[in-house]
């Protein structure tokens, strides 16, 4: 919502629009955090039992999922927000982090998990690919190309969801669905032109026009049980082109053309050198922006421009005026806001821990 | 010690003693030795009167001398000093140097001092101080002549001894309490023609005159004619039977067994309702086999049980319906009463125990109080039958429910038939209005009613009997009933048309129970006894939907064409049925053994033992249109329960009594566990005509299992004191599952005192009072967290995994490992009176309760959940005061009547951070009650000045503000019993009144809600009308009003059968009675019935089906 993938026609407009309150975020973060901690009192419990291999892969898994849950936070959420722990059921409050500092929690738990998971390739590629994004935001991009290398770009590890068991469908699709979200096309100037571009990776459905709006579904989802990839091969490779456009390693577009020849059919067409540096990491992210569309590293990929590439702020998040639903032809709800990340709930946290003093940066 | 004085005046009379006797006494003593004399000095001019030594501690006192060849004045030294006796005399008196010999072993501090001063002719008189002055034998006291009376009380049923019984002489101080076998005796009464009174509780007090000649015997007993009073009666308490005497608190009682027989009573929280100072019944609707809810006292609990527990021949019983092992919520039906599973024909006695002073020893779970229900035993003698018969009419009482508005519209300039037009509406320009019609409600259109006039019955019968070595009770009864409802006539007409309809969709409420009780006792010897006691109850109960699936909510919510009670009509919702049948085993074995008089050794064990199932229905087709398309493709549930309650003691009391000293020890240690177990499933998406699980294409299935155990000893001494001064202390440890791991166990004092003043004697005689006692009490008690606060709380659920569907294990909340239970400690005090020869009764008790460690949730960081941390402080204080008289006692005519009355006030002091709640529905805020309602205050302007008020014209203010109780914090009943002929016919009501308290009119509020109440459709509603009209629109806005009432809860014309005839037809007895219950409401609430919109804890509020009215008619016979 707050980048430029998707828009909001019902759900979290404030957020869409670029809200700085600090209850937008709310749910959110508690979502991701409860995933933390539900990750944290499934490990005493994994290491009592089973059998030693079992064990070992189960508690691996579970790092790997806090590690997830954790970039989730670094990505998404502005620092200043404290990471709880519990132990022995009780829980233990957090100071405040800044997003480095939460991007080393989660290495430290993809590193957790690699050690115990040693066995299961499964769980070792999936914490291979979350040790690597960790290192891409903390902007260790040779160390990050290096962690996701042994990584097949086939590789492909999933969340899944049902339409028959209680609450676990999938949120876009269900979205989609209930006609509360549309693809973005580029929203406020700056965004990416996700529905107008007719890329093969993001096949999309019209579904109505109105007021000057369009709403799009992306078809990846049209299933609402259709599950949502958390980590893949093709996230290893464009890792290592990123990396290797930072230390002006040609093979940059090669990395990027051969997932193009290699992981979508028919094959797409191979792009060219665009010639700068500027407009090369533009296409860096659109490619990410595209193969990884609707898998949650949008927004962080926009603040990685701001916070790695000094890319100005109106230049990668939407700016100017707001239209609600994106109703072009109805009266505008007001201008975007500043916000270009998601901002946690600083008065709440503030009553575990006074020295919370909110979003230090944004 | 020894004092010598030349010459001693202590007290005129002293003086006077001396000066008049000392020479002719001397010559007396010369010529006749006498013993010497003890006397008490009295503190007015009277001559000293002779002393009782035996009643003297000092005089008591044991000795061991060897006294040989010493002067007077030397022994008379060692004797004082060993006794620590402040002796005066001068030494002329007692001749000091005479040589005295005195070797005796174990000899009282009496007989030495008569020893050595034998024949010296003088008295020992004591004084006040307990000082004691050597005089010369005084002519003087001669002159007060005294003898001694002596004899026996026994009682004149028995013609046993009874012990503990006061003798006073009137007029004096002079009195003792009889031994055990009933005996007495008074030394040292004046000569003369005197009155001695018999005393005790549960006797008629008694006196007699006696002329008493001096040195002599006056025999007189006593034959002493029982009179039971309050505080004459056994109660049970948690340490075995005890007299109410002796307790420090109160305890309500109610003999169900002669209640049962003559009032409207035909479940046991009927039994209960109007008849104790406290206690509060909650009937939630008037169908037949719904839920009902105790209280007693004050609530103590935010976010635990408010009601008593239940203790049926000392084991523990499941009572309440969140008590009940739960079932799932997915069925969306009315509970039934776990409470009424109990028949109240099998019942002796109810006693309640109000509080955490009296509730100690109850432990954990006990702080909102005990209900002790006692079943019938047998009594030796030959086979007694009773039987009764019982049958009658309940209906829901005719109301006029207001009607619903209409506004015929046009819009664009098309009229519309299907939709109303709003004044809202009108004002906002989407329709106009071009007239208004009052409907009246389907409830008050005979055709459409869902009301309707319904029987009941009831069969039993018992018999009891046995020797004394073998009692036996046994009895069975059966009882029917059809709730008052059913499906409309004309709607069963059009349903009829195109299928068939089944009865219980065409009466969907429905009651039948069948009872079976065994109650046997067996002596062991001479020392030993064992009591077993089962009872069976198999219950079925055609229920309700619950909520918005209860088409009397539907009655008033929207109106629409054709369907008069909107989407949810009962054509549909009584085409879904629901059954719950309950097949409940109960049994406990109680063996008691008393190898001394002395001590008793108890050891019972008990199951309370249900299995519980509840099917719902609702075919294909049958209910096609609901709200939200529930059932529409057919619904199948089936939920089946196991629960188990156990709970096993072992107990002693040693006693010990002396005339004055009594001595009462109790120890014990209890077990009580609870588990239950639940397997639910549910199928949709049914085949046509099919009713099954396993024919549904769509099936759900869950399993839970909840269990919990305490373990808890205790330890309590009473002491009485001349059967008039009862100290009791205790104390209780628990420890239980429920408590959070690092708390280990929970402690539980209690104090009382219990002050009979009319029998002490030193008390001046209050005219016209026979007993007067004063008492007072503390004591805590606890109530346990729920299962699961305490640890972390784990859950399976399905996900799918690798494209399967698998259970999967997860961790939900933390749970408090601190955890520790709520603690509530209760002060009471109150005393209690009998006056004008037992006519009059009234009993006063005020309490004062904190409940500390109050478990309130405490949210946690986003994304940890939240914690039942104990942070909460509440208070309450109450009065009550229970008075029963009887005016007239003659064999035509007696009239007796009662008053109960019940007050408190309840305060929310802290809440440790936790978040408050502020509700319409009833909340938590400090400073405010328990339980209070708040409301967003409502303002508004007509803006636009068009005489209509719209929802934009409205505004409710940022903060709820506290609008008013939510539970009624007084109540008071009132009882008449009119007897006429020898009480063989009899006329008696009840009526019962509770007031001070707020409810919601959720019935008003849903025709708002709906728009279609007077206020939001015709344009003549005054202004302030229509805002409060359009109110619920703008938010969470309740209709909050008086739900003070006064109900004629019952009325009774019972006749005993002329003994003639009733022997004619073979009968030991037969009683008819004609039996009305809640005949009458008086009340300014406007909603339907307040009584029946009562609250389920603080967060529900229902719209409830009017209390029904019944007349039953009843004929017992005895044979």
């Amino acid at each position: 919502m707050l980048a430029d993938e998707l828009f909001d026609y019902a759900y979290l407009p404030g957020l869409d629009q670029r809200e700085t309150n600090s209850t937008a975020g709310e749910t959110p973060y508690t979502r991701w955090m409860e995933v933390r901690r539900a990750a944290t009192l499934a490990l005493p419990e994994l290491l009592s039992h089973g059998s030693e291999a079992t064990k070992r892969e189960y508690v691996g898994e579970m790092f790997a999922v806090r590690g997830y849950a954790t970039l989730g936070l670094a990505e998404g959420f502005c620092p200043g927000f404290p990471l709880h722990e519990v132990v022995a059921f009780k829980p233990v409050f957090g100071t405040a982090l800044s997003t480095d500092q939460v991007f080393d929690r989660a290495l430290a738990d993809f590193d957790s998990a690699l050690t115990f998971a040693r066995d299961s390739t499964r769980i070792v590629n999936l914490a291979r690919i979350g040790r690597a994004r960790s290192l891409l935001g903390i902007g260790r991009y040779a160390d990050a190309a290096q962690a996701g290398a042994l990584v097949p770009s086939k590789f492909s590890s999933s969340a899944e969801y049902s339409l028959t068991l209680r609450g676990q469908a999938n949120p876009l699709g269900y979205a989609w669905q209930t006609y509360s979200v549309s693809v973005g096309n580029r929203e406020g100037g700056s965004g990416l032109d996700f529905a107008a571009a007719s890329d093969p990776r993001l096949t999309l459905q019209l579904l109505f026009s109105e007021f000057g709006a369009s709403y799009y579904t992306a078809d990846k989802y049209a299933d609402p049980s259709a599950p949502i990839v958390i980590a893949s091969g093709i996230e290893a490779r464009l890792i290592e082109a990123e990396a290797a456009l930072k230390a002006g390693d040609p093979t940059w577009l090669s990395i990027l053309n051969d997932l193009r020849a290699t992981q979508i059919s028919p094959a797409m067409a191979a792009l060219n050198d665009p010639g700068s540096d500027p407009a090369r990491v533009d296409l860096v992210f659109r490619e990410r922006a595209f193969w990884l569309f609707g898998t949650g590293h949008r927004l962080g990929d926009m603040r990685r421009l701001i916070r790695r590439y000094a890319r100005p702020v109106e230049s990668v998040f939407p700016t100017g005026i707001y239209y609600l639903g994106g109703f072009t032809q109805l009266p505008p709800a007001g201008e975007y806001g500043p916000a270009t990340s998601i901002p946690f709930p600083s008065e709440i946290e503030k009553q575990y821990n006074p020295a919370i003093a909110g979003c230090t940066s944004n | 010690m020894i004092r010598l004085v030349s010459c001693v005046s202590i007290g005129v009379w002293l003086a006077i003693g001396i000066a008049a006797g000392s020479a002719s006494a001397a010559q007396a003593a010369a010529q006749e030795p006498q013993p010497v004399r003890f006397l008490l000095a009295s503190n007015n001019r009277e001559l000293p009167v002779p002393l009782d030594v035996g009643r003297i501690p000092v005089l008591r006192q044991r000795l061991t001398l060897d006294l040989q060849g010493v002067t007077v004045r030397e022994a008379l030294t060692a004797i004082s000093s060993r006794a620590r006796l402040v002796l005066w005399y001068a030494d002329d008196v007692i001749a000091a140097n005479r040589q005295v010999n005195l070797r005796a072993n174990e000899i009282t501090v009496a007989a030495a001092l008569t020893d050595v001063l034998v024949d010296a002719g003088v008295d020992v008189v004591f004084h006040r101080d307990g000082t004691a002055v050597i005089v010369k034998r005084m002519a003087s006291v001669a002159l007060v002549q005294v003898g001694t009376i002596s004899g026996r009380v026994t009682d004149s049923t028995s013609r046993e001894g009874i012990g503990g019984v006061v003798i006073a002489v009137e007029g004096t101080r002079l009195s003792t309490i009889t031994a055990a076998d009933g005996r007495y005796t008074i030394r040292g009464v004046p000569a003369g023609n005197r009155s001695i009174t018999a005393r005790r509780l549960g006797f008629v007090r008694r006196s007699q005159a006696v002329t008493v000649a001096d040195d002599s015997l006056a025999a007189i007993d006593f034959v002493l004619v029982r009179a039971p009073t309050m505080l004459s009666e056994v109660v049970t308490t948690a340490t075995g039977d005890q007299r109410l005497v002796e307790l420090g608190h109160v305890v309500g009682r109610i003999n169900a067994d002669s209640i049962v027989k003559s009032a409207p009573v035909s479940s046991i929280s009927e039994l209960l309702s109007g008849r104790v100072a406290g206690v509060q019944v909650n009937t939630y609707q008037g169908t037949v086999g719904g839920d009902v809810g105790l209280q007693v006292r004050a609530p103590n609990s935010i976010n635990l049980s408010t009601e008593p527990i239940v203790i049926v021949d000392g084991v523990r019983y499941t009572s309440s319906a969140a008590a009940r092992v739960d079932l799932g919520s997915g069925n969306f039906v009315e509970p039934t009463s776990p409470l009424n599973d109990l028949n109240p024909n099998e019942i002796e006695t109810i006693e309640i125990v109000k509080g955490p002073s009296a509730a100690t020893l109850y432990g954990t779970d006990a702080s909102n109080g005990v209900i002790i229900v006692t079943t019938k035993r047998g009594r030796t003698g030959p086979a007694k039958w009773n039987a009764h018969v019982k049958g009658g009419k309940t209906r829901i009482p005719d109301i006029r429910y207001p009607d619903a508005y209409w506004g015929w519209r046009t819009f664009a300039g098309v009229p519309s038939l299907t939709a109303s037009c709003s004044l809202d509406q009108v004002g906002r320009g989407q329709c106009t209005q071009d007239s208004v019609t009052a409907l009246p409600t389907p409830l008050n259109d005979s055709k459409l009613t869902i009301f309707q006039s319904e029987p009941r019955s009831e069969y039993g019968a018992n018999v009891s009997g046995g020797s004394h070595d073998l009692r036996y009770y046994f009895a069975v009864d059966l009882e029917n009933a059809t709730g008052p409802l059913r499906m409309p006539r004309a709607m069963a007409d059009s349903i009829s048309l195109v299928r068939e309809l089944p009865p219980e969709q065409l009466k969907p409420n429905a009651f039948a129970k069948v009872n079976l009780r065994s109650n046997v006792t067996a002596a062991l010897g001479s020392a030993a006894e064992v009591q077993v006691n089962a009872g069976y109850s198999s219950r079925s109960t055609r229920t309700l939907g619950a909520g918005f699936l209860n088409p009397y909510a539907g009655a008033f919510g929207r109106l629409l064409p054709g369907l008069p009670y909107g989407v949810a009509g009962p054509d549909q919702l009584f085409s879904r049925t629901t059954t719950e049948r309950v097949n409940r085993v109960f049994g406990s074995v109680t063996a008691s053994w008393s190898p001394t008089p002395w001590l008793l050794a108890r050891g019972s064990g008990g199951l309370d033992m249900a299995s519980i199932t509840r099917a719902s229905l609702a075919r294909r087709g049958d209910v096609p249109r609901t709200v939200f398309n529930l059932f529409s493709t057919g619904e199948v549930d089936d939920d089946r329960g196991r629960q188990l309650a156990g709970s096993w003691e072992l107990a002693a009391t040693a006693s010990f009594s002396s005339s004055q000293v009594s001595s009462r020890t109790s120890t014990g240690l209890q077990y009580v566990r609870t588990l239950d177990d639940v397997l639910g499933s549910s199928g949709t998406n049914l085949p046509p005509g099919a009713s099954t699980i396993g024919a549904a294409a769509t099936v759900r299935s869950s399993q839970s299992y909840r269990e919990q155990v305490t373990l808890g000893s205790y330890l309590e001494q009473v002491f009485g004191l001349n059967q008039r001064l009862f100290l009791t202390g205790a104390l209780r440890r628990d420890g239980a599952s429920t408590f959070g791991r690092n708390y280990t166990a929970a402690i539980y004092p209690k104090a009382g005192i219990s002050w009979l003043l009319s029998n002490e004697p030193s008390m001046p005689h209050i005219p016209m009072v026979e007993e007067l006692r004063l008492r007072y009490a503390f004591g805590a008690s606890g109530q346990q967290p729920k299962p699961g606060w305490n640890r972390p709380g784990y859950a399976v659920q399905q996900a799918l995994i690798g494209g399967a569907v698998t259970n999967v294990y997860t961790v939900n909340t933390l749970g408090n490992p601190e955890v520790r239970p709520e603690q509530v400690r209760e002060h009471e005090f109150g005393f209690d009176a009998t006056a004008l020869e037992r006519r009059v009764e009234l009993g006063l008790t005020w309490h004062d309760r904190k409940t500390v460690d109050q478990i309130v949730s405490v949210s946690l960081p986003p994304g940890l959940g939240s914690l039942m941390t104990n942070l909460g402080v509440t208070t309450s204080a109450g009065f009550e005061a229970q008075l029963s008289a009887r005016l007239l006692d003659g064999h035509a005519l007696s009239w007796e009547i009662g008053f109960l009355h019940s007050s408190y006030k309840t305060m929310l002091k802290e809440l440790g951070g936790a978040a408050e709640r502020r509700s319409p529905y009833g909340g938590w805020v400090v400073g405010y009650p328990l339980g209070a309602r708040f409301q967003r205050p409502l303002t508004y302007r007509d803006e636009n000045g068009d005489g209509i008020i719209s929802v934009l014209e409205v505004q409710l203010g940022d903060t709820a503000v506290f609008v008013g109780e939510g539970t009624p914090p007084r109540s008071q009943s009132f009882t008449s019993s009119l007897s006429f002929l020898d009480r063989r016919l009899r006329l008696s009501a009840l009526v019962e009144r509770r007031s001070g308290f707020t409810q919601l009119n959720a019935l008003h509020h849903d025709q708002c809600g709906g728009g279609i109440c007077r206020e939001r459709v015709d344009p003549r509603t005054p202004l302030p009308q229509q805002a409060v009209g359009i109110a619920p629109l703008a938010g969470d806005y309740q209709y909050i009003e008086s739900g003070d009432f006064t109900r004629l809860r019952e009325v009774v014309i019972a006749a005993d059968v002329p003994l003639a005839v009733a022997r004619a037809l073979r009968f030991r007895s037969a009683t008819v009675s004609l039996q009305g219950r809640n005949l009458a409401l008086w009340t300014s609430y406007s909603g339907a019935d307040p009584e029946s919109a009562s609250p389920r804890g603080f967060t529900q509020q229902e719209i409830g089906i009017p209390q029904g009215r019944s007349w039953s008619l009843r004929f017992d016979v005895g044979f």
